[in-house]
C-alpha cells in the first residue's frame, strides 16, 4: 500500500478568465499525511477550484502545489497519482461497473491476476459484488456512488480527492455513506481531501478542516477547535447548527451590557481584550445559553416558537427591548432540554457562562485574551 | 382524450406527404422491372410480367459491378478518413482552450457554404497539374474537402455534449488525450458518429459534379454513369430506372445497418 502523502498549497491564486474576483486568493494549506481534510464553505466560495487545482484539472495563476513533498504544479492529472470522486460520479457510461473500476489498472497493464484480486477486495469492501456486470445507467444513486469510490480506491493513490460526493444522495443514504466514508478512511489510512458545503459532514468526518469564503481561507484547524473558537464571525455563523448567536454589546462595569439602550447583561469573559465603554460583538452558541426565568439581569426575550428535535428543543426568541443589538440575524436561538417547554409569547431572561462567551472585534475577528 | 382524437386527424395529411415522397421511388422501382417496350405509353401500366432483364443487362453488359466498387471505395474512403480525422479535429476544437476556437469552427463550417461549381474549375486545374485527374487519391482529396468540414462540425456538436467530468475522471485514471478520445469520447458518441458517417457516406455516394468533371474512365462513379444514360437522342428508361434502384439500395442498407446505433445514441444521451 502506498504510504499516505502530504498535500501542500503555497500562495495559490486563481482567477477564471472573464471574472474579476479570484476563485482562490493566496491560499496556503498544509495537509498532513493520512488526514481527512475538509474544505468547507458556501457555494461559490472556491472550494471546488482548490480541489481541481490539487487534482491538476486547473492550473493556478500563481503559487505551487505539492503532493508527497514534491512539486506537482506543472504535472498533468494522470501523473499526480491522485484519484478523484466527482459530485456527479462521472462514471464511464459505456463501461460496466467492473470495467469502470478496473480501467486504471488495465491501462497500467497490471497483470490479470492482480486486477482480479484487487477487484474482489474492493468489491467486498464496498459490497458491490452483485452489480459489477451492470452499466452505470442501470445502477441506483447509491450504487453509482460505491462504484465511483471503488474506481478511486482500487488504485491505492497517494491522495483521494472528493468533490461533494454525497450531495446527490437522499438523506438516509447520505448518512449511511458518511459512516462508511469514515470507516473507509480509517481502514485505508490514505490522505483524503474532501470538499463540502455541509458543515455536519465536515464536522463529523474530518480530522482537520479549512473554512473558505470568497477564495480566502478563514480558518484551519481540528473541527472541535474551529467550533469552539471560530476565528471570525463568518466561521462562527457558518459552523454549527443552529448557528452562533451574535450580539452587539458594550463593556460596562466589568460586564457586557447590550447596546441600544437596553439593560440586559452577560458576564465578561476573563481577560477579554475590551476596554471599558468599548463596543464589541459577542457570540454565544445556542446550547450555551442559559435561561434565568424572568427575574435575572440577562437579555430579555420573547419566545416565538419551539422546534422539537427529540432529545432537545430549539427555541426561537426575539428581543423585547433594544432590538438593535442583534447582528445580521432576526432571532436568538437557544437549545433547551426536551422537557422544558415555553409558551409562545412568554418573556424569559437569557444568560451564559463566561467561558462560553466569545468576543469579536468590529472587523469581525475573534479577540483572543 | 380530445388530444388523442385530434392527433388522429394528422394521419391523413401525413400519409399524403409520405405517399408523395414514396411515389417517385416506387414508380422507378416498378418501371425497372418492366420488360423492354412496355416502358412508355400514354396510360400508366400496373399489370405486366416482371422481369430482371434490365438488371442483368446493367451488370452483364454495362459494367455496373466495377462502377459500384468505384463508388463504394470513394464514398467509403471519404467517410472513414473524415470520421478519423474529423474526430481528432472535433475533439481539439471541443476541448482546447485555444483562443478564437469558435471562429475556427465557423470557418470550417463556412467551407461547406462554397458553391461546388465555384471551386470545381480550380480543382480541375490543380488535379490536372498534379496528374491526379481520374485518380482515386485525387477524387478522395476533393471529396474530403467537403466531407471533412461537415464531419468536424457534426462531431463537434456531439463531443461537446460529453460531460467534462468524465474526461477529467479518465485523465485522473491515467488516460492521455488520445486514449480519452478513442476509449471514452468516441464510444460514448457512437450514435452521433453513426449519424455523421451516414450523412458523409450519402453525400459522397450521391455527389455528381466533381465526379463528373474530375474523372474520365477509371474512377467514374455511379451517378456520373447514370447521368450519361440520358442523351439528347434517346433515354434508355430500363437501364436508367434499374440503375437508379441499384445506386439507391446501398444507401438503404447503410441506413439500416446504422439505425440501431443511431437509436442507441439518442437513448444513451438521455440516461445519466
Amino acid at each position: 500500500m502506498a504510504a499516505a502523502a502530504s498535500v501542500g498549497l503555497q500562495g495559490v491564486s486563481k482567477t477564471y478568465p472573464g471574472t474579476s474576483r479570484p476563485a482562490a486568493d493566496a491560499v496556503t494549506l498544509s495537509i498532513e499525511p493520512g488526514s481527512f481534510f475538509s474544505i468547507l464553505g458556501p457555494s461559490g466560495c472556491g472550494k471546488t477550484t482548490l480541489l481541481r487545482i490539487i487534482a491538476g484539472f486547473e492550473y493556478p495563476d500563481t503559487g505551487r502545489v505539492h503532493i508527497a513533498e514534491s512539486d506537482v504544479t506543472a504535472l498533468s492529472p494522470r501523473n499526480r497519482d491522485i484519484a478523484m470522486v466527482f459530485q456527479d460520479y462521472a462514471l464511464y457510461p459505456h463501461m460496466s461497473a467492473e470495467q469502470n473500476i478496473t480501467f486504471n489498472l488495465r491501462n497500467q497493464r497490471v497483470s490479470r491476476d492482480e486486477i482480479g484480486r484487487r477487484l474482489a477486495e474492493t468489491a467486498t469492501l464496498l459490497d458491490i459484488g452483485e452489480i459489477l456486470k451492470k452499466k452505470p445507467a442501470q445502477l441506483s444513486g447509491g450504487e453509482r456512488q460505491r462504484v465511483a469510490l471503488g474506481r478511486a480506491m482500487i488504485r491505492r493513490p497517494k491522495v483521494f480527492l472528493m468533490d461533494e460526493p454525497l450531495s446527490n444522495l437522499d438523506l438516509k443514504l447520505r448518512e449511511a455513506m458518511r459512516m462508511e466514508l469514515a470507516k473507509l478512511h480509517q481502514k485505508l489510512g490514505t490522505t483524503m481531501v474532501y470538499v463540502t458545503h455541509d458543515q455536519t459532514e465536515a464536522m463529523t468526518l474530518s480530522t482537520e478542516l479549512a473554512v473558505l469564503r470568497d477564495g480566502i481561507i478563514q480558518q484551519t484547524g481540528k473541527p472541535d477547535a474551529v467550533y469552539a473558537r471560530p476565528a471570525n464571525l463568518f466561521v462562527a455563523r457558518f459552523i454549527g447548527s443552529p448557528s452562533m448567536n451574535i450580539f452587539r454589546m458594550t463593556r460596562e462595569d466589568g460586564a457586557l451590557r447590550q447596546s441600544g439602550g437596553a439593560s440586559g447583561r452577560l458576564p465578561l469573559p476573563p481577560h477579554a481584550p475590551v476596554r471599558d465603554g468599548e463596543e464589541c460583538l459577542v457570540g454565544v452558541r445556542a446550547h450555551d445559553m442559559t435561561v434565568q426565568g424572568t427575574s435575572g439581569d440577562g437579555l430579555r426575550v420573547g419566545v416565538l416558537r419551539t422546534e422539537h428535535l427529540g432529545r432537545s428543543n430549539i427555541v426561537d426568541c426575539r428581543p423585547v427591548e433594544g432590538p438593535d443589538y442583534l447582528h445580521e440575524q432576526q432571532v436568538i436561538q437557544i437549545e433547551t432540554d426536551a422537557a422544558v417547554v415555553y409558551e409562545p409569547g412568554a418573556v424569559i431572561a437569557l444568560s451564559a457562562p463566561a467561558e462560553a462567551i466569545r468576543v469579536f472585534g468590529e472587523d469581525g475577528s475573534l479577540l483572543e485574551p | 382524450m380530445t388530444r388523442h382524437r385530434f392527433r388522429s386527424l394528422w394521419y391523413g395529411p401525413l400519409l399524403l406527404v409520405i405517399a408523395s415522397w414514396l411515389f417517385p421511388v416506387a414508380w422507378t422501382a416498378i418501371t425497372s422491372f418492366k420488360p423492354e417496350g412496355g416502358l412508355i405509353g400514354l396510360k400508366p401500366v400496373f399489370a405486366f410480367p416482371p422481369t430482371l432483364d434490365n438488371y442483368i443487362e446493367l451488370f452483364a453488359e454495362q459494367g455496373y459491378g466495377p462502377l459500384m466498387l468505384n463508388s463504394l471505395l470513394i464514398a467509403g474512403g471519404a467517410t472513414v478518413v473524415s470520421i478519423l480525422l474529423g474526430s481528432l479535429a472535433a475533439y481539439a476544437l471541443a476541448r482546447s482552450r485555444l483562443r478564437g476556437r469558435e471562429q475556427i469552427g465557423l470557418w470550417i463550417l463556412s467551407l461547406r457554404m462554397l458553391p461546388p461549381i465555384a471551386i470545381v474549375v480550380p480543382f480541375y486545374l490543380i488535379l490536372n497539374r498534379s496528374g491526379l485527374l481520374d485518380s482515386y487519391a485525387g477524387l478522395l482529396l476533393v471529396y474530403l474537402s467537403f466531407s471533412l468540414p461537415f464531419a468536424i462540425w457534426m462531431l463537434l456538436g456531439f463531443f461537446s455534449e460529453v460531460p467534462r467530468s468524465i474526461e477529467e475522471a479518465a485523465s485522473a485514471d491515467g488516460a492521455g488525450p488520445l486514449k480519452i478520445l478513442f476509449l471514452f469520447i468516441v464510444p460514448m458518441c457512437r450514435g452521433g458518429i453513426a449519424v455523421t458517417a451516414m450523412f458523409t457516406f450519402v453525400f459522397a455516394w450521391n455527389e455528381f459534379l466533381f465526379a463528373f468533371l474530375l474523372t474520365k474512365d477509371t474512377w467514374v462513379t455511379l451517378p456520373v454513369r447514370l447521368g450519361s444514360t440520358i442523351t439528347p437522342f434517346q433515354t434508355d428508361w430500363g437501364s436508367l430506372t434499374a440503375g437508379a434502384i441499384v445506386s439507391f439500395s446501398p444507401l438503404i442498407i447503410v441506413v439500416f445497418l446504422l439505425q440501431r446505433e443511431m437509436v442507441r445514441g439518442v437513448s444513451l444521451g438521455a440516461v445519466r
